[in-house]
């Protein structure tokens, strides 16, 4: 399969919203789908990134990881209820191989708690290598970069 | 915010000269002692302000970072001491220096960034500058311009350096006092302290990550938290559905012998619980049914040969060491005014790491600090405590009587014993 940028662009854009909307719907069951069976999610200040730092907020390396992190936000985890909606900026394609792209694309993410307080949560980029497999996109590497160094209190869902 | 003053309700907490030149306690301690922990202590801000002086600037030595972060000669690393900010650095020849991060000229921070290698410090305000021992070099004008303004001709630039702490050095652990009187490390931290130090910080680090939690909640709170063995098991689900920690395991609670101090370690695998509360699910939030897809996040290595794979160990007043399996690191809590703080998470590996060690460590990183599988419920619960004491009456207190009254080490772990002796170090310092 080959892509031209612009084909590239538009399929990952639809992308990202399916994947911004399937976070912020509360639909995390669905979260793994969006990545391959291996594949890599990293939460990570962009400061620690740059200095090559391995270890951020959140760190998953397979599908399953990932599901574990929805079980255990849905059975272990005690915290109270919220709710994110992402913000996403425009992608920009730096390169495309075959099937495989990579992409960044901006992200606001404001947290909404149950007291009905509101706060920018989290501000960065999605630095993404993206497979097509059969014309369907799925992430096999996403870093979630954040601009800042500090979490406010504590991080749930995933960004 | 309750306090009168002849009737009148102070307006001036945000000043703390008013209250420190008094120097009148600003609380008394409930007759029960250690057991009771008045609730004024995390959110009041003349007991901050007393904190700030007595505390911190008192007869402790407050954890300013490691040898790993400075390496070479002209490194430094911003850091806080209580809400002081502080600059540490490595001179020419090798030292390490600790002074306050502020210029002597007007008060400028003089860094204003994490971390680097500097040759002097140089204020951009009026651009005074100083060298990595704290000294003032020059000052931008001295003499004026054309003979005309500057400094006085008798200014002596020698006294008006920067504020210096003393630094001292645990196993590549950087510590500083702005005290003359606090006792050397060795005595301050205590034979049993100093040994569960040595067992991690004996090697060459690497740092693996770096970043911070802003928590809702006074900074003794956090304290409290990470000194309570009680909690692990019940509010961290995570750990007993996965067998990572259960009372049942061998294990011990340290504290030095003032108490200040304190270390929890549990033994992984080490237990039988049949016959025990754990066993037949009569803990009701254990839920050891759950299996995860991908177990790897449990991996590790047997690393200490003393079997130990979860400790947390406390250095009075604001810092934490921690080794939960393979993961490494220290937690360095700032407080950030009565209601607020801030904790600094630095994780670590060795230098001589095979990838696949760093690999698991980064790993296991996702068990711990704000997305933390088993730290999460934390930021959230010391919060709740922050909310609970609100609108409270004036004696108003917690009950840390688990164990009964006492701070001494035990094997078993449903004890508050670490946290009475967090406050009797608080109570000690602060002469309350």
């Amino acid at each position: 399969m080959h892509l031209d940028k612009t084909e590239a662009r538009l399929a990952i854009e639809e992308l990202m919203r399916e994947y911004a909307a399937c976070i912020d719907d509360g639909r995390y069951e669905e979260w793994p789908a969006f990545f391959t069976d291996e594949c890599r999610y990293l939460i990570i200040p962009r400061e620690s990134h740059e200095r090559g730092y391995v270890s951020g907020f959140y760190l998953c390396e397979s599908k399953g990881m990932l599901a574990d992190r929805i079980l255990c936000l849905r059975e272990t985890a005690i915290y109270e209820p919220q709710s994110y909606r992402h913000l996403i900026g425009g992608t920009r394609v730096l390169s495309v191989e075959g099937s495989t792209c990579r992409a960044e694309t901006g992200f606001a993410v404001i947290r909404t708690t149950s007291d009905g307080e509101m706060s920018v949560f989290a501000a960065g980029k999605y630095v993404d290598t993206v497979v097509f497999d059969d014309g369907v996109p799925r992430f096999s590497e996403k870093l979630v970069l954040t601009d800042s160094t500090r979490i406010d209190v504590l991080i749930a869902a995933p960004l | 915010m309750e306090k009168m003053e002849n009737g009148v309700r102070s307006t001036f907490h945000h000043w703390p000269g008013k209250t420190m030149s008094g120097d009148t306690a600003p609380l008394s301690w409930p007759a029960q002692g250690l057991t009771r922990v008045p609730y004024t202590v995390f959110d009041d801000a003349d007991v901050q302000a007393r904190e700030q002086a007595k505390i911190f600037r008192g007869l402790t030595w407050n954890y300013l970072g490691l040898d790993c972060e400075i390496p070479k000669p002209g490194d430094y690393k911003t850091v806080f001491v209580g809400e002081t900010p502080v600059i540490l650095c490595r001179d020419e020849e090798g030292g390490v220096h600790a002074m306050v991060n502020r210029c002597a000229h007007r008060g400028a921070l003089l860094c204003f960034d994490k971390q680097g290698n500097r040759e002097n410090f140089t204020c951009v305000y009026h651009n005074w500058s100083y060298d990595l021992r704290g000294n003032l070099k020059s000052i931008a004008f001295k003499r004026g311009v054309r003979g005309k303004g500057g400094m006085p001709p008798d200014f002596d630039n020698a006294q008006h350096g920067l504020e210096r702490l003393r630094v001292t050095s645990y196993r590549g652990i950087h510590f500083g006092t702005f005290s003359e009187q606090t006792p050397p490390i060795e005595l301050y931290l205590g034979p049993v302290m100093c040994r569960y130090l040595e067992r991690i910080y004996s090697r060459p680090l690497r740092v693996l990550g770096q970043h911070s939690q802003y928590l809702k909640n006074n900074w003794k709170l956090v304290m409290e938290n990470v000194r309570d063995p009680y909690h692990a098991s019940i509010l961290h689900l995570f750990f007993g559905s996965f067998g990572l920690s259960r009372q049942t395991m061998k294990g011990e609670a340290l504290l030095d012998e003032r108490g200040w101090h304190h270390i929890v370690y549990t033994k992984r695998a080490t237990d039988d619980i049949r016959g025990s509360e754990y066993e037949g699910g009569r803990i009701p939030n254990m839920k050891s049914h759950l299996k995860l897809a991908d177990p790897r996040i449990l991996e590790e290595w047997p690393e200490f040969e003393d079997g130990i794979t979860n400790m947390v160990q406390t250095v009075f007043p604001a810092v934490t060491f921690q080794q939960i399996s393979n993961c490494l690191g220290v937690r360095h809590l700032v407080p950030r005014g009565p209601n607020e703080c801030e904790l600094f998470w630095t994780l670590l590996g060795y230098e001589d790491d095979e990838p696949w060690k760093t690999r698991i460590r980064a790993r296991q990183a996702n068990l711990i600090g704000p997305a933390g599988l088993i730290s999460l419920e934390d930021g959230a619960v010391t919060n709740f405590v922050q909310r609970g004491i609100r609108g409270r009456a004036p004696d108003a207190a917690s009950v840390v009587e688990l164990g009964g009254s006492s701070i001494e080490s035990s094997e078993n772990r449903v004890t508050e014993a670490p946290i009475r002796g967090f406050w009797k170090g608080y109570r000690e310092t602060m002469g309350l």
